[in-house]
Formats: structure tokens, sequence, C-alpha cells
């Protein structure tokens, strides 16, 4: 016999998910308006350039669907009519939207295909469709792209569109991050884009959804209001990372807009309010919940101050999605919430505290020396003294041989880069090299190559470095 | 505070009062254990005592007057109404009952729990414990129903007096009547007359459902939470229609022999409360209110109700509600792990979890499926229209099964 209860809440699944289309509506048009029309009316894109940003999306939410109705037909075996009812349940646009949203804007058409096929296919179908996958699919989709087609993407230009190629520099703010003298100042985090109200606004260089963190906000305060999201993921993790951020720039003795920096850069608000929040993987009780979103936080920055990884919001998230069961047991066992919180906030405040001290110690130590600067080999020669040195730049390490005779530089070779061509070419145009050997006495007021600041930085640092170990400089 | 907010659909009902206090028939459910004192082909008189329950020790009583006639499984007594009316006239008021009358009064009149549950109403109060507290609900959470509400309406007066009755015979320090917030009826029509009386309170409960659940009105208005009774904390919880049976035991010495039952929904021809007997057949009173076709029928509530049985059911003490609903399909689609049932439940259980564990046993333990109170949240609130309440029931049977 039926029991109750006989009336049903107005929300369902497609409902939800038509709020999460609308809500991601505005970021797209952002992103079309940032990255096709606002260069093509300025003159830097043609129309291909243009349209680029939608056929970006297009390619990939295509190939979602296609990937998805062949699966369902071709490998579950199913009818014409069971096909059609299965893919309105499966929601395959959204593998490919997220993922068009989050790769670098420089992939290929048929790259950002294969990596939609892996997020539907690999990332959600395999799993046993929608409802049921373990990870998140389009970060699936993203780390297989930037793990295989990573460095080939960065050197076509990477996150830049046509118009930052030309104007900015050549890294995203948090590619930067790791460019720059210890934590960094303001000078050298914040201005090469503007102003932090340019991150607020999303005028910075990034991923297609991932820079307006206004329309992220909004997104998450139009979620939220219609109960499509968790809502404590976003807080806290956000939270989370603005905290630690914070502590780590007031012990380097810079002011709020650092952490404001580290939660508007890159993809954290994005992550954050769509990527973390996916139903799917993420925990079902409120504690799991809030767990999660802190213990995302701390992943996040340890990732960001402490690996190779820059962004650390993709790499976490994935991580975490592996610990939702177990945060689920905290959150689901019985007994009162402040009892059953305590242990694990507890795990987690430590944690937090090793990570900080962690970075502070790192970042201290490099105060007296460039930590991307590594002396491979070094020989004597009569008089003459032969450095061969490599200095960070944009693409990778610069290697190269450096010959000092009587507290002068007398030669500069680049033996090795793997800078972007078109900066580099930039450099070379330049006669950079020459330029810094001329001006060696008075190098630090040597200017760098607008348009390829970092890796003309690069050069200079490695000039400037070499004097100092040959007792030149201070 | 833990709970959803459902459209209300109370006015539906509020504007009509029938009574139907003269069925051709009556069946009166009973239990082999019951000890029976009539026959078949015995004339019996409305309020006659036919047998009693054994579980309870409860009297059972005709409600009508006619001829017994008892099932050939014995699982009910058919009383064919032969139209003899019996009179219930006011009583003399006494000025003083002792705790002994009062509870041989509650037994005898056959009074149990009017809002749902049905247990009976001389248990609650002959305990060794204190009394403190009385919280009297007419929170009636459920949409549709009002039978509680129309009870009120009817007899503030007679209420007023009885709970200030009962307080005096056990020494009950305080009463708390609860009603729902926004229900300027009932607010207005018990807060001019209770005034009068110094220590019943009238309180605004929140919008909520399951707000009328006794845990809930006890956490809301005494901030406190007990282990299986609220009689552990000096609370005793009763339904405003029991007050209201209690209070015609106490006047007119008229046991339990009717209700009121809302009939009500968008499929009812005429929502109204009507006045029935204690076993009516529900299908004899549906056929004089008229019912759409497609109508899916509910016993009791549109959260915690069941199907109709049109051929079983009657009307019980414990009848709050009959409700027709237009019948719709719902169809299934997969979890998305959204959380809302976890997050809405007011057991704080997690409804999914323990779906998804349902055969695991030893993952059960850790989940605590017993604590559900079967509100139904969980199944209303799911997006993907998962029918996550029965998994959970299933799982609390499993485990109760599991201690015994």
């Amino acid at each position: 016999m039926r029991t109750g209860p006989f009336l049903r809440h107005e929300n369902a699944t497609n409902k939800m998910m038509k709020n999460l289309f609308f809500a991601l509506l505005p970021i797209l048009f952002f992103g079309f308006y940032k990255n096709g029309i606002a260069p093509f009316l300025k003159g830097y894109a043609t129309i291909y350039g243009m349209i680029y940003p939608l056929l970006l999306v297009f390619v990939s939410v295509m190939t979602s669907y296609v990937s998805e109705y062949t699966f369902i037909r071709i490998i579950k075996k199913r009818g014409k009519e069971d096909t059609k009812r299965e893919m309105k349940q499966s929601f395959w646009l959204f593998p490919g939207l997220f993922l068009s949203l989050i790769v670098p804007y420089n992939t290929p058409l048929f790259l950002i295909a294969i990596a939609s096929f892996i997020a539907s296919i690999l990332g959600k179908m395999l799993y046993g469709g929608f409802g049921y996958n373990l990870f998140n699919p389009a970060l699936i989709g993203c780390l297989f792209l930037l793990t295989f087609y990573g460095p080939q993407i960065t050197s076509m230009g990477g996150y830049l569109n046509t118009e930052e190629i030309r104007v900015i520099s050549g890294a995203t703010p948090l590619s930067n991050v790791s460019l720059v003298e210890g934590i960094g100042s303001y000078d050298t985090l914040v201005k090469p884009y503007g102003t932090l109200f340019d991150f607020f606004l999303g005028t910075i260089p990034g991923a297609i959804g991932e820079t307006s963190a206004c329309l992220c906000i909004f997104a998450f305060l139009f979620l939220s209001y219609k109960r499509v999201i968790k809502w404590k993921i976003p807080t806290f993790y956000i939270g989370t990372v603005f905290l630690l951020t914070g502590i780590v720039g007031g012990m380097n003795g810079v002011g709020i807009w650092y952490p404001t920096f580290h939660i508007l850069s890159g993809g954290l608000l994005f992550g954050a309010i769509f990527m973390a929040t996916d139903p799917i993987t993420s925990p079902i009780t409120s504690i799991g919940q809030v767990l999660y979103a802190i213990l995302l936080g701390i992943l996040t920055v340890t990732f960001r101050y402490l690996s190779p990884l820059p962004e650390g919001v993709l790499t976490s998230i994935l991580t975490m999605n592996l610990f939702v069961p177990i945060l689920d047991k905290i959150g689901s066992s019985r007994g009162n919430a402040s009892k059953k919180m305590a242990f694990p906030l507890l795990a987690c405040f430590l944690l937090a505290i090793f990570v900080v001290q962690h970075i502070v110690g790192q970042y201290t130590q490099t105060e007296t020396g460039d930590p991307n600067f590594t002396i491979v080999h070094e020989e004597e020669d009569g008089n003459k003294k032969i450095y061969i040195v490599t200095q960070k730049g944009n693409g990778g390490l610069i290697q190269s041989k450096l010959t000092v005779e009587n507290g002068k530089v007398l030669s500069f070779q680049v033996l090795e880069e793997q800078e972007t061509d078109a900066y580099y070419q930039m450099v070379l145009d330049a006669n950079y090299v020459d330029l810094l050997l001329k001006n060696q006495d008075k190098i630090e007021e040597v200017d760098t190559v607008s348009g390829a600041t970092i890796s003309s930085k690069a050069l200079k640092k490695t000039m400037i470095n070499v004097l100092k170990e040959a007792g030149v400089l201070k | 505070m833990i709970g959803v907010s459902l459209k209300k659909k109370k006015e539906m009902s509020m504007q009509c009062f029938e009574s139907y206090l003269q069925p051709e028939d009556v069946y009166l459910p009973i239990t082999r254990e019951d000890k029976i004192l009539v026959k078949t082909g015995d004339l019996v008189k409305e309020g006659d005592i036919l047998g009693r329950s054994m579980k309870y020790d409860l009297p059972i009583r005709s409600s009508i007057s006619g001829r017994v006639q008892i099932s050939s499984d014995a699982s009910y007594i058919h009383i064919q109404n032969n139209g003899e009316e019996i009179t219930y006239t006011k009583k003399k008021e006494k000025k003083n009952y002792t705790k002994e009358e009062i509870l041989s009064l509650l037994k005898e009149a056959g009074i149990c729990g009017m809002g749902g549950a049905g247990f009976p109403t001389y248990i609650k109060y002959s305990t060794k414990e204190k009394i403190n507290t009385l919280i009297v609900n007419a929170v009636a959470c459920e949409p549709y129903i009002t039978s509680d509400y129309v009870c009120i309406l009817k007899h503030t007066n007679m209420i007023l007096d009885t709970i200030s009755i009962l307080m005096q015979t056990f020494a009950i320090k305080e009463c708390v009547i609860a009603i729902k917030a926004k229900s300027p009826l009932l607010k207005e029509a018990l807060l001019t007359r209770a005034s009068a009386y110094k220590k019943i309170k009238v309180s605004e409960v929140p919008n909520l459902y399951p707000m009328g659940w006794e845990r809930a009105l006890v956490r809301y208005l005494k901030h406190t939470d007990y282990k299986n009774l609220p009689i552990e904390k000096g609370i005793v919880v009763n339904n405003v229609s029991t007050i209201y049976a209690i209070a015609e035991a106490i006047f007119y010495q008229k046991p339990l022999l009717d209700r009121i039952v809302t009939f009500s929904g968008e499929n009812m021809k005429k929502p109204c409360n009507v006045k029935v007997k204690i076993g009516t057949k529900i299908s004899t009173i549906l056929e004089k209110i008229g019912v759409c076709s497609k109508s899916t029928l509910i016993l009791g509530g549109p959260m915690m109700g069941r199907e109709l049985d049109l051929e079983q059911d009657v009307i019980l003490p414990s009848t709050t509600s009959v409700l027709a609903l237009p019948s719709k399909e719902i169809e299934e689609s997969p979890c998305i792990r959204c959380g809302k049932c976890t997050e809405n439940c007011p057991s704080k259980i997690s409804p999914i979890l323990i779906r998804e564990n349902k055969e695991n046993e030893e993952v059960l333990k850790h989940l605590n499926p017993e604590a559900c109170i079967a509100c139904g949240i969980c199944s209303y609130i799911c997006p993907a229209k998962i029918l996550v309440k029965e998994a959970v029931q299933e799982a609390k049977d499993r485990m109760r099964g599991r201690k015994k």
C-alpha cells in the first residue's frame, strides 16, 4: 500500500540544471565579449578570432553530446526512444560546457574535442552515467588536457587571448606568482594587470569562464537562493584560502590586498562555486561539506605555494572527490554535530598551521637568494670565470653561459630556452642580451622588453645573479 | 529550526461543517486478544460497552444503537443502526476532582490520542512523575487538515475549562496551547478567552512541517529534548481534539463515540469538516460528499497518511482527515546527491545514505534509521523524486527486527 508523502516539492533535477545553466550564461557572454568581441573591435582579432571562444564552447558541448549519445546507443545498446529518454536524464550539456570554460583559451579545437570526449566518457559514462561518477567529469577532461598537452598549449599562447598576447607580458596572474621574488608585492602581482578592480570585473588573462569574479559571485548568490548548490562549500573553501593566504601575507608584511588577490586569481571562484559544488561528487551531509571545503582550501594553498602547480584548484577538487565517502561517514554518524566536528576540525586546524608554517619558512629563506636561479657549472680559466646557470623563465628554465673577467661580464650566451616563440623573438629583435652586456654597470635600470616582460626579466635576472655571484654586485 | 514550509490549503475546508451521526452501519475493529462481551444478534444502545481491548485495557463502546453482528473472522463488530438516539445532557459541574476520578473517566470514556497516534490518554496522566507542563497541540502542521481548528472554534470555552480542570487536578504549573503562526482566527478565539485563565498561554509556532511533531514542539516551546517520552521532562502533550473528548467526558459523561474529520483536497467535490461516528465506513461518507474521478484517496494527512482502502477503512479516534488529491504519475530519476533530504531531516539522519546501505546492517548501525519518524520530508523534497522514506522505513524495520 502506498504511503505518504503524496505531495512533492516543485523543485526537480531538471529545474536545478536549468538554473545552473542560467547562472552560467552571463559568464559565457562575458567570456565571449572579453576574448572575442573586444579584441576584434580593437583590431587584434580576425572574425575567426572573434567567434573562437564560442567555437571552443560549441565544439566541447557537441562532443559531449555525441559521445554520450553514441555511448548509450552503441555500448549500452539502447533503442532510439530509450536513448532519447536517457539523454534527457543525462544532462550531457555540462561536462562539455564546464570544460570549455576552464581550459586555456588557445586550446585547439581538436584537443578540446578529445578532452570533452574524455570528460564525458571516462569521467562520467563509464561510471554509470549521470549521478554515479566519482570525479568531476569536466575536471577529468581538463586534467587530461593539461597533463598531455599543457606545454604545447602554453607555447601557443596558453590562457592569453589575441589581445593579451600582444599587450601583457605573457603570464596569467597566478603563473606570474612563481616568477616574482618572495611572495611578491602589489607592484609585481597586481599592477601588471591593472588594479584589483580589474580582477573583480574579470578583464585579466585567464580561462573563458574563470576571470570574472563579480559574475561568479552573482551566480553564487543566485544558485544559493534557488537552492541549486551547496552554499557551504564555496563559502568555507574561499574563506579558508582567504584566511591562510592572509596569514602568509601578514607574516610577510603585506596588506589585505594579498589574500584578495589570491581569491580573485585563477579558477578559485569559478571552481569553488561551480566545480566543488557539483552535487554528485561532493558530500551530502552538512558536516561533510564544511570539512570538504576547509580541506579544499588548505590543499589549494598548499598546491599554490609548495608545488609547481600555480593554480591548485583543479587538483584539490579531484583529490578531495576521493574523500567524499569518508567525510560523509563522519557527517552521518550518530551523536550531536559539535561532537562530530570537534576532532576533524582540530585536525584541519593543525594541518593548516603546518602548511602555513612551511610556506612562511620556505619564503623567508628565499630573501637571501633567488630561488629561480641555479648554478649548474662553474669553472676557472686563468683570470676568467665561466658560469653555466639556469633562471626560470616563462616556459621553463633558461640555461645560459656567462664569462666574467675582472668584475665584468665578457660574454652572455643563451644555451637553451623553452620560451614562447613569439615572445622570445621580441627579445632577440631587441638585442636584449647585448643591451644587458653594455649596461651592466647600471644593470638595475635596464628596462625589460615590453610585450615579453617575463622572458626578458629572466635574462636580466641571470645577469644580476651572476654579477652577485662574482662579487661585483651586492 | 528544521522543517519545510508547505502550502497550507486550510481555507478549503474551513467554510463548511456537517454532521453525519446516523450511519446505517458501523464497523468497530477488534483483535483476537480483545475480550468481547456481546454476541451476534444482541441489541445494544449507543455508548454500551461491547468488550475491552486488552492491550491498553480500554472499553470498546458502541457508537450507535442497533443489532450486533460479529464478523466470521472476528476482526470487527458490525452494528446495524436501529435509529435510537441517546442524548447526553450537561451534568452539574463539580468543583474538585481527584486524580483517580479523572483517570477513571479518561479510561472508561475510551479516550485516546486523536492527533494521529491513538495512544490512550489515561496512561499519559497515570504517571509517578510530576507533570509540570501541559502542551495542547493545535498545530495541525499538515496541509488541508482543519479538524483541530474547527474543534477549537466551536468549543473554545469547554476546551479552556477542561484544561483548567486538568491543571488543577494534576497540579500542573503551566499550559501552552501551540497554534500555527498566522492563523488569526484561532489566535483571536483563544486569546480573547484564555486571558481569563492565568496559567494558560497561547504560543505561536513557525509555519513549518513537522512542527506538530511532539518532539519538535517540546524542542521549540521548552528548549529541551527527551529520550522516549516527554514525561521524562515533566511534560504531557495532548492534541486539542483529545482535550475536547475529555471535555465531553467530564461535562456530559459522554464517552468517545464521534469526532470531527476533515474531508478535503482538490478532488473532493465539497470539502468539509464532518462530525462522524467512530466506526463509520469512510466510503459511505465519501459517497455523500462526492469525489472526482482519477483521484488519489488518502487516509490521514498528505505527508504522513496512507492510501485509503475503500473496502476496509472506517473512522477511528485517530482519523484526522480523508483527502482526495488529483492522481499524479511520479517518475523517479537517479540521485544527484544534492543532500536536501539530509539537510531537511527533522531527526537529523541521512536518508539517502540509509537508502544506499539499506541491506548493510553494519553500516546502518551508524546511520541510525530507527530515529526516522516517517514524516516524509525526504521523499517530498527530493528533486529526483526518489521514494526515500520507503527505503528508510525498510531499513528501520530491518534494524528493529534485528534487535528482537
